[in-house]
């Protein structure tokens, strides 16, 4: 039994990390807030003022800031759904069978882990432009019409398959280990009672791991989403990643205000999506207790 | 009791914090005021300062030359230069910051930028408004007096000094293309005649870009025409009226790109870039595009261009000049002397002949290059050269204000009418 | 049918893997490679000079000195908390350790432009220190979840000892749990070694001009105007060589547990 402590005992302990998130991180956070209004000045010197004409300038219907908050998400989606399919299969592959050589095959998936995402971003942007030996092979088989661009396009082609080659090893891992804390008895119970490999892993074994992997995709997803080199190296003009809108309004343009404002409903929008996915997580982890 | 007071320390600092921010001041100022100096005395005060501050901005090749200049200048005036190498907008933040701390001595000597963030910087109060270009002997080279006094047409007041003529011709593949569109007059024919085989980059990301657009638009609507109408300074209203109406060549601007569009490289693709561009061009995939010639020369050396396609001109009348980035001194320069020293030395003719020779691609702003039979040879048997003849005759350069809004709103009227 | 298909699956994972990294190969080391042809028609380390001229070595002490830091320091804050919410009872024990996710789920540039106008009026802007501080924003959540991790799975009754044969919390904590919480803080320091290592936003926008981190240097290559594949995957080719050697060397010898969550490097 762990004895019980106040926490302003435990305040005393967690003084360091507070100060220093204090400063470094919530501070800036707090800037970024008051400039969406005017209050205060990211840029060159200025009178604050309070005004909500940026906040109005971003959700302009007819304006490209919804329509890039929309994009960052169903982009970084879609690549989460697709990694999740990707990767149940191969943990189901990894967990179930043993072969001769299989440490080295579990060793060569990890390898974009430790790539940096730049670095990735790069290969694949070689791999999928125009004449590109991806690109290439797709064309000539005719999976893809040769004509149809590849990355820097308006669907976010390059984005999904970067972050899903950069990404997938991560959700793997994290599968075989939610994989590793069911019951073995159970699956071997269904395949007495008659029940073939695939239907008892989609009955089962499904069912059991989707907490713990669901739990970890969020995370995943919410990398993708609030990330930047990726979009940067991959993405086309139009439509943006917020985190390129924000910066290219920052870096080249100086509009601290809309920039901020963009800021704001990005974080609130991480934030949201965060607390409700696991929320709804929680429920039906209740409802099916 | 103990916890609640731990939080509200930690709030009372961060507001506290929040107000230092605000506040910070040093002292110091140096440079000369009043009437201009004798060179003489300029280069004594220089040497007493001891060292210099460059910040520059460009390629990779653009930095292997400027590294080079380093040695050669110490050596040459005994001053130590702290050669720090960026971007032009990372500049003008630091700049902007240290005015907003009320820093009068800062870290920046002397900045190599471009017309626009000049500007800014400008408006902004940040650059040393000393004429200083008329205190180096070198301007006096200058290849036009007007160029010490406007950057693409911008008022300088003589604060601002050319170093490099970066230069955007027609790029075309000489071995698929026979006849590319010798003029102007003739490039939305050609366009249509070879559909998919002509892009420019988004202007927004990439000079080639923005430069095609701005003399685009000179020549739609007569350049001569077009500052008469447009008026100087600067008139926002005018510039987006123009570029609806329809001009004497039969098109408004906007209806020009948007018919020449439908006959591009994946029409409402715009690559990302100089090098996005260039890269579709080095495939194969696209015949001709607005292209640097530095760019172009980078590409050659690099081994990702095949020499044999490469074919570079000017259409008539004329592709506008530059830009033709330059450096000014900050307000706020501890050591302004040097920095007019080192400012001479990069228009001398030995760098300016080295920009030609050695970095490839971009030509000299000064008189005094241009006929050496080294230069002269060079631009006939490397490929990434124009004539220059080509770009002089006439002389048209870029508004940089007007192209500055001409980038803004062809991101709404063209990129996203998708 | 399974043999097959296990092969199938095998083949296409090395394939999949490997493609990327044997066409940044080709590129480090091609010295001529037209867009027209499918192969580089000359090889050489031209492109190895050219990036080792350029500054790459500045670039990899700066990147190598400054991930121990940030190891270092994450730890030193992280450790304290680790403690207190890993061995106590504390009522919002699961409200703090969702609050060190934050660092995590909030974009980089959001936070990026409000630093970076602290960072230009304190004079901060490519200082290293200041740029330490920077990484450790999301270091540190790595740090602390691996080493509560690892107090949490001790027993209270060790501590109870402890004291009852007098020694005091400090002494505790230094003689007993640390040697017993090593594992959390080892796998901690790889995760925040990592996410120093791979930190480019952040850097980029607070570090240059002075600063120019791994990835940074990288950029350089293949951001912004101009893109040169050559220098940009000679580089990548020094990064790429010893992840390589410790991803092999890792599931040889370490449980791969520690390796899950390194990612996340934005």
């Amino acid at each position: 039994m762990k004895p019980k402590v106040k926490f302003s005992v435990a305040l005393l302990y967690l003084l360091p990390v507070v100060i220093f998130y204090s400063f470094i991180f919530v501070l800036p956070l707090i800037l970024v807030f008051l400039q969406s209004f005017d209050l205060y000045s990211l840029g060159a010197m200025k009178p604050p003022q309070f005004t909500l004409k940026y906040y109005l300038e971003f959700f302009d219907l007819k304006g490209p800031y919804l329509e890039s908050l929309w994009f960052s998400f169903w982009n970084s989606a879609l690549a989460t759904i697709i990694i999740s399919v990707i990767s149940f299969f191969l943990a189901i592959f990894f967990y179930f069978i043993n072969f001769k050589g299989k440490s080295f095959i579990s060793a060569t998936y990890k390898i974009p882990l430790f790539i940096p995402y730049l670095i990735s971003a790069f290969a694949w942007w070689n791999l999928l432009s125009p004449g590109g030996y991806v690109q290439r092979l797709l064309s000539v088989t005719g999976i893809v019409n040769p004509n149809t661009l590849l990355v820097n396009d308006p669907n976010g082609i390059g984005i999904i398959v970067a972050n899903v080659w950069m990404n997938f090893p991560y959700m793997v891992l994290l599968l075989v280990g939610t994989l590793k804390m069911i019951d073995p008895t159970l699956i071997e119970a269904s395949r007495t009672l008659g029940s073939t490999f695939w239907k008892s892993v989609f009955k089962i074994v499904l069912p059991l791991s989707m907490p713990g992997f669901l739990a970890g995709s969020i995370l995943s997803f919410i990398g993708m989403f609030g990330a930047f080199s990726v979009a940067f190296i991959l993405g086309a003009s139009w439509p943006q990643y917020m985190s390129i809108s924000i910066y290219n309004d920052v870096t080249q343009f100086s509009l601290y205000g809309i920039a901020s404002v963009q800021s704001v409903v990005y974080m609130i929008s991480a934030i949201l999506i965060t607390y409700f996915y696991t929320k709804i997580i929680s429920k039906i982890q209740g409802e099916r207790k | 009791m103990k916890g609640k007071v731990v939080i509200f320390v930690v709030l009372i600092a961060l507001l506290v914090s929040l107000t230092v921010l605000a506040d910070t001041s040093t002292t110091g100022l140096t440079g000369p005021q009043g009437p201009i100096p004798s060179w003489d005395t300029v280069v004594q005060m220089a040497k007493q300062e001891g060292s210099v501050s460059w910040y520059a901005y460009g390629a990779e090749y653009d930095k292997l030359y400027f590294d080079s200049l380093i040695p050669k200048f110490e050596k040459q005036y005994g001053i130590k230069v702290n050669f720090i190498f960026g971007d032009w907008y990372a500049f003008l933040q630091k700049l902007l910051a240290e005015q907003k701390a009320g820093q009068t001595v800062g870290d920046m000597d002397l900045v190599f930028t471009w017309s626009i963030p000049f500007n800014d910087a400008w408006n902004s109060g940040v650059v040393w408004k000393y004429p200083w270009s008329y205190v180096i002997p070198n301007a006096r080279n200058i290849v036009d007096p007007y160029l010490l006094q406007y950057t693409d047409m911008i008022p300088t007041n003589g604060a601002f000094v050319p170093f490099i003529w970066w230069q955007v011709a027609f790029l075309y593949n000489k071995q698929m293309v026979k006849n590319p569109p010798q003029s102007w007059d003739d490039l939305m024919a050609w366009v249509k005649a070879n559909p998919g085989k002509f892009t420019y980059c988004d202007p927004n990301a990439g000079g080639s870009g923005h430069t095609f657009l701005i003399t685009l638009s000179e020549w739609l609507y007569g350049y001569d025409n077009y500052y008469d109408s447009m008026g100087l300074p600067y008139n926002k209203a005018l510039g987006s009226e123009l570029w609806n109406t329809v001009g004497p060549k039969g098109y408004s601007l906007w209806g020009y790109l948007k018919e020449l569009q439908k006959y591009m490289y994946q029409p409402g693709f715009y690559p990302a870039g100089n090098s996005a561009a260039i890269s579709l061009f080095s495939k194969g995939v696209v015949w001709l595009e607005p292209q640097w010639l530095d760019v172009t020369a980078s590409w050659v050396k690099q081994g990702l261009l095949d020499p044999n396609i490469v074919g570079l001109y000017i259409p008539k009348p004329t592709m506008d000049a530059g830009g033709m980035d330059g450096l000014f001194i900050p307000y706020n320069a501890p050591h302004k002397y040097a920095a007019m020293v080192l400012a001479n030395y990069l228009l001398s003719n030995e760098v300016q002949t080295g920009i030609v020779l050695d970095r490839g691609g971009a030509f000299p702003v000064v008189t005094g290059v241009m006929d050496k039979p080294d230069v002269i040879k060079a631009m006939q048997t490397q490929p990434y050269w124009v004539p220059f003849n080509s770009i002089t005759n006439p002389l048209w350069l870029r508004s940089g204000l007007y192209m500055d809004e001409l980038m803004k709103d062809w991101t709404q009227i063209i990129a996203k009418s998708q | 049918m399974k043999r097959v298909s296990t092969l199938i699956v095998s083949i296409a994972i090395v394939l999949i893997i490997f493609f990327p990294v044997f066409v940044i190969f080709e590129w480090a080391f091609s010295t001529i490679w037209y867009g027209t042809s499918l192969f580089p028609t000359q090889l050489g380390f031209r492109s190895f000079i050219q990036v080792i001229q350029g500054g790459l070595g500045k670039s990899l002490i700066l990147s190598f000195t400054i991930a121990p830091l940030v190891v270092l320091f994450s730890a030193i804050i992280s450790i304290p908390a680790a403690y207190i919410i890993g061995t106590k009872d504390i009522k919002s024990k699961k409200l703090i350790e969702n609050l060190f996710l934050i660092p995590l789920i909030v974009p980089p540039i959001v936070s990026g432009i409000g630093i970076l106008s602290i960072y230009t009026q304190l004079g901060l802007i490519g200082n290293y220190m200041a740029i330490v501080l920077v990484h450790m924003i999301g270091a540190t959540p790595y740090m602390f979840r691996s080493v509560e991790a690892s107090f949490e799975s001790i027993d209270p009754s060790i501590e109870e000892a402890a004291r009852v044969l007098g020694a005091t919390r400090l002494r505790t904590i230094l003689r007993i749990y640390l040697p017993l919480v090593t594992p959390g803080l080892l796998s901690g320091s790889v995760f925040a070694f990592s996410w120093s290592l791979n930190e480019f936003l952040l850097t980029l926008l607070l570090g240059l001009p002075n600063i120019v981190t791994l990835p940074v240097f990288l950029y350089r290559y293949v951001g912004g105007y101009y893109i040169s594949p050559g220098p940009a995957s000679a580089i990548s080719v020094f990064l790429i060589v010893p992840s390589l050697f410790i991803v092999y060397l890792m599931e040889k010898y370490i449980k791969s547990e520690y390796v899950a969550g390194a990612g996340i490097k934005g």
